[in-house]
């Protein structure tokens, strides 16, 4: 990259680092006029106050009184605010130089560097990045001085997948700690927040390359483990390729946990699609399940039996055990010999 | 004889630091970041790369940064 454009970016990036220094002692020059209002307030009130009780005067010396504690409180937090704005550390912004070999170092370490005056932004190029066989490809780390945020000098960065290989999960996730374009830095928060603080880019840069160079198992946006999974679609967690069951009556993947096999045909199906026998207690599929005719209680086969009067197929513990009928069989037969026996006599000829 | 030195791990402070003449970046390395691995750390004197028996001038300016950083789901 040509030196005058080098140059050029660090003047401008020196301009960055000079605005919040410029409004912090602003800030703390505000600060303190405002205390000095508030004392110079202070004393008058505190002379009118003293009047009236010279001048016997004793019905407005509450009200005054009053004033007068308002006034010391206002004074109170006036000065609590400027000590506050007189303890921040001074920002001292870097100067052209030491900024311009900051970006000279950048190119050195990784081997590309792009500067776009236009957009206010710095951009360099890591190399692909391999984590626990997981390929994640290279990443683009732009650096925005427009957005430059010294508390929070993380939001300054972006972080995009060049070749994006996104957990399988979300999308948003391009690196175990990358979401949204966004790094987490972890480990690496106050170093960076001192290295931007301070103007050193190279550091800030070389940090975020350490960050993503490396997998926290501990706390990733999504485990290494579980990038080319699917979600189980019950609990929600990642699954590998081989832990994923399909369960063919609701359409959905999931996890081997929230998976059971049906009892009857060893068919594979979720919880939800799962059924128990209501005597056996035995788990059925939808195929495989079957009701009882009597209660619609759901049985599997070999917990119902058939009424040896009506045919039925009702639940095992529902049929009379010495005449094998059904409990609407007894009913029926009465009902069908109760009231017709009257009637075919009433039309016999006597 | 003074040198600047700034430690990337941690806190990342920047702090002009005593030390003896005749020490060598893998000597200062030792002192700073005790029972740490040289590879895991950029090493930099004065922006460029530095060998372990490189010996420190008054002025230099070390840079030790680490190569692997535990990133996390939320920022810190």
């Amino acid at each position: 990259m040509p030196l005058k454009h080098l140059l050029c970016a660090a003047r401008r990036l020196q301009a960055a680092w000079q605005a919040p220094a410029i409004q912090a002692a602003r800030e703390a020059e505000r600060a303190l006029d405002y205390l000095h209002g508030c004392h110079q307030g202070l004393n008058r009130a505190g002379r009118v106050a003293t009047k009236p009780v010279e001048h016997q005067l004793s019905g407005v010396v509450p009200a005054l009184r009053r004033d007068v504690l308002a006034r010391v409180r206002a004074l109170e937090r006036a000065a609590h605010h400027a000590r506050h704005c007189l303890e921040q550390p001074p920002v001292a912004a870097p100067d052209a130089t030491a900024l311009l070999a900051e970006l000279r170092q950048l190119q050195d370490e990784f081997g590309n560097l792009e500067v776009n005056l236009r957009t206010q932004t710095i951009t360099v190029t890591t190399e692909a990045i391999t984590l626990e066989d997981v390929s994640l490809g290279p990443f683009a780390v732009h650096f925005s001085w427009c957005h430059l945020d010294l508390t929070e000098p993380i939001q300054s960065f972006e972080v995009l997948a060049l070749e994006p290989h996104p957990a399988s999960t979300n999308d948003q996730v391009t690196h175990p700690h990358v979401r949204n374009g966004k790094l987490c830095p972890g480990d690496a928060t106050a170093p960076l927040r001192k290295a931007v603080e301070q103007g050193r880019l190279a550091d800030a840069f070389c940090l975020i390359r350490s960050v993503l160079s490396h997998y926290n198992s501990a706390s990733p946006h999504v485990a290494l483990s579980a990038w080319e999974s699917e979600e189980c679609h019950d609990c929600g967690r990642g699954m590998r390729l081989e832990e994923q069951c399909y369960c063919s009556e609701c359409d959905y993947e999931f996890c081997t946990d929230c998976t059971g096999v049906c009892a009857t045909c060893d068919a594979d199906r979720c919880h939800g699609c799962l059924t128990l026998c209501s005597l056996c207690g035995l788990r059925l599929c939808g195929r495989c399940c079957r009701t009882s005719a009597f209660s619609g209680r759901e049985c599997c086969a070999k917990c119902l039996r058939t009424c040896g009067s009506c045919g039925a197929r009702v639940a095992s513990d529902e049929l009379d055990a010495e005449r094998q009928r059904c409990p609407l069989c007894p009913e029926a037969e009465a009902i069908v010999m109760g009231p017709l026996v009257p009637a075919i006599t009433d039309t016999l000829p006597i | 004889m003074q040198i600047l030195f700034v430690n990337n791990d941690g806190g990342g402070f920047a702090d002009q630091i005593e030390i003896d003449p005749g020490t060598t970046v893998a000597r200062l390395f030792e002192q700073r970041l005790p029972g740490r691995k040289a590879e895991d750390y950029l090493i930099r004197v004065n922006r460029q790369p530095a060998s372990a028996d490189q010996m420190l001038q008054a002025g230099d300016r070390v840079t030790m940064t680490p190569t692997k950083i535990e990133g996390a789901r939320i920022a810190r």
